[in-house]
């Protein structure tokens, strides 16, 4: 995919993630690397960006062996950001393909 | 790189860059339980980590918060060259002393180096600077090149007992060459005051490599040293010839500032690394300050040339907003 596609999405698509289920940051970064491309050090900065916007919460779970693990959920604002940005994302796709899919006919 | 070098090259360069102690904690148990999460999961531990990316480049890309001191230190180092500027005029307009008042200016790097540096490096970096100053100011004030010299062998020692190879070798090579130098003057009976000016050079070529080129890793970097040795001796050859057959010590000495902007054009074109057009304009400025100022007597308005720092660094801020959209 394009970078530049994905400049503008990705934080979307991060809580997207959260939305459905993951919830800590390997989780996430394993799931946006597998699905986007998208590298292990930029999935961090961008949870501490949206947790500072206030789209996300955490609570601590601690574990048998290591450090306690950060389990990220959408705060209401965050649910409404998504639900506004996945509303314009299918929107501006639908355009796209109006304009670009009139070329193969 | 396994978790704990990398906690502590992350510990480190967060210390370095003044965040505060809170912030410090959170990232660092973030990124041990990010790790220990991805070990838990069958991760590779090398790769897994290699893919968080540099520690330095993990703190650009966080928002954290400073503390207080170092907030205050970027305050001062911002305004540094308000001051330099201000000290230059006074200095220049009340003792009629704009030939040398130019000295002022480094009280830049001089604060960038109080201000960021730790330990060794700090009382080196500062040392030399201030070596400089001293030097020029028995010289110019009190036209005393001899014995003032002196001031600079107290730079050897401090360079010679330091840690890191790189100011062992810098200096070393500065000691071969003064002994060179002053075998040749003894030999030729040619004039020992205006080779004194030769001095300064051997700090100040070490400052502009020590905070620009950053020989850290001399061992990987051979080609890097052997192209700035070579670079240092040619211009070093260029030097003396402008000294001995055209009595040109001063201000022949500028073109040392080509040494941190090839070091720039190195970076760039080599190592493709990225580096504004502003990264040059202090050390072509200097140049055109001191030729404008020495050449056509014209100090009291060759300072207007500094401007072009601030101007080039909006023009290029602009310029990258541009292209960022």
């Amino acid at each position: 995919m394009n970078a530049q596609y994905k400049k503008g999405i990705v934080e979307v698509c991060l809580l997207a993630l959260v939305e459905k289920g993951f919830q800590s940051a390997y989780h996430i970064t394993r799931a946006m690397k597998d699905n986007l491309s998208i590298t292990e050090n930029t999935v961090y900065p961008m949870l501490r960006r949206l947790y500072e916007k206030d789209y996300l919460i955490y609570e601590k779970e601690k574990m048998e062996a290591g450090a306690p693990i950060k389990k990220y959920q959408l705060t209401e604002l965050g649910l409404s950001h998504l639900n506004e940005e996945r509303e314009a994302w299918n929107q501006f796709t639908k355009e796209i393909s109006n304009i670009l899919g009139a070329s193969n006919e | 790189m396994n978790k704990r070098i990398f906690l502590d090259n992350l510990k480190t360069k967060l210390k370095d860059k003044g965040i505060q102690p809170t912030d410090i904690q959170e990232v660092l148990d973030d990124y041990e339980s990010i790790i220990d999460e991805a070990l838990s999961n069958g991760e590779d531990e090398t790769l897994f980590i290699e893919g968080l990316g540099q520690p330095s480049k993990i703190i650009k890309s966080l928002k954290l918060r400073k503390t207080k001191l170092q907030r205050n230190k970027e305050k001062i180092f911002g305004i540094s060259p308000f001051i330099a500027i201000i000290i230059f005029f006074l200095v220049g307009f009340l003792f009629d002393g704009f030939g040398y008042s130019w000295l002022a200016f480094l009280l830049i790097p001089i604060l960038a180096i109080l201000l960021e540096e730790k330990g060794f490096e700090r009382i080196l970096g500062a040392s030399s600077i201030i070596a400089v100053i001293i030097y020029y100011a028995l010289g110019f004030w009190f036209s005393l090149w001899h014995p003032g010299w002196i001031v600079f062998t107290l730079l050897i020692p401090l360079a010679l007992i330091g840690k890191k190879l790189k100011y062992r070798l810098f200096y070393a090579t500065g000691l071969v060459i003064l002994i060179g130098v002053y075998a040749y003057l003894e030999l030729t009976n040619s004039q020992l005051i205006n080779a004194l000016l030769l001095l300064p050079l051997i700090p100040f070529a070490f400052i502009t490599q020590f905070i620009y080129l950053e020989f850290s890793a001399i061992k990987v970097k051979i080609r890097e040293l052997a192209f700035f040795t070579t670079l240092v001796i040619i211009l070093i050859s260029i030097y003396l010839y402008l000294g001995f057959v055209l009595n040109a010590w001063h201000p022949g000495w500028v073109i040392f500032m080509l040494i941190p902007m090839v070091g720039l054009g190195y970076d760039q074109i080599i190592k493709k690394k990225k580096h504004p057009i502003v990264a040059y304009t202090p050390f072509v400025s200097v140049i055109l300050f001191i030729l404008i100022g020495e050449i056509f007597n014209a100090y009291a308005y060759s300072w207007l040339i500094f401007l072009l720092i601030p101007i080039m660094g909006v023009l290029s801020e602009k310029g990258e907003e541009k292209w960022n959209g």
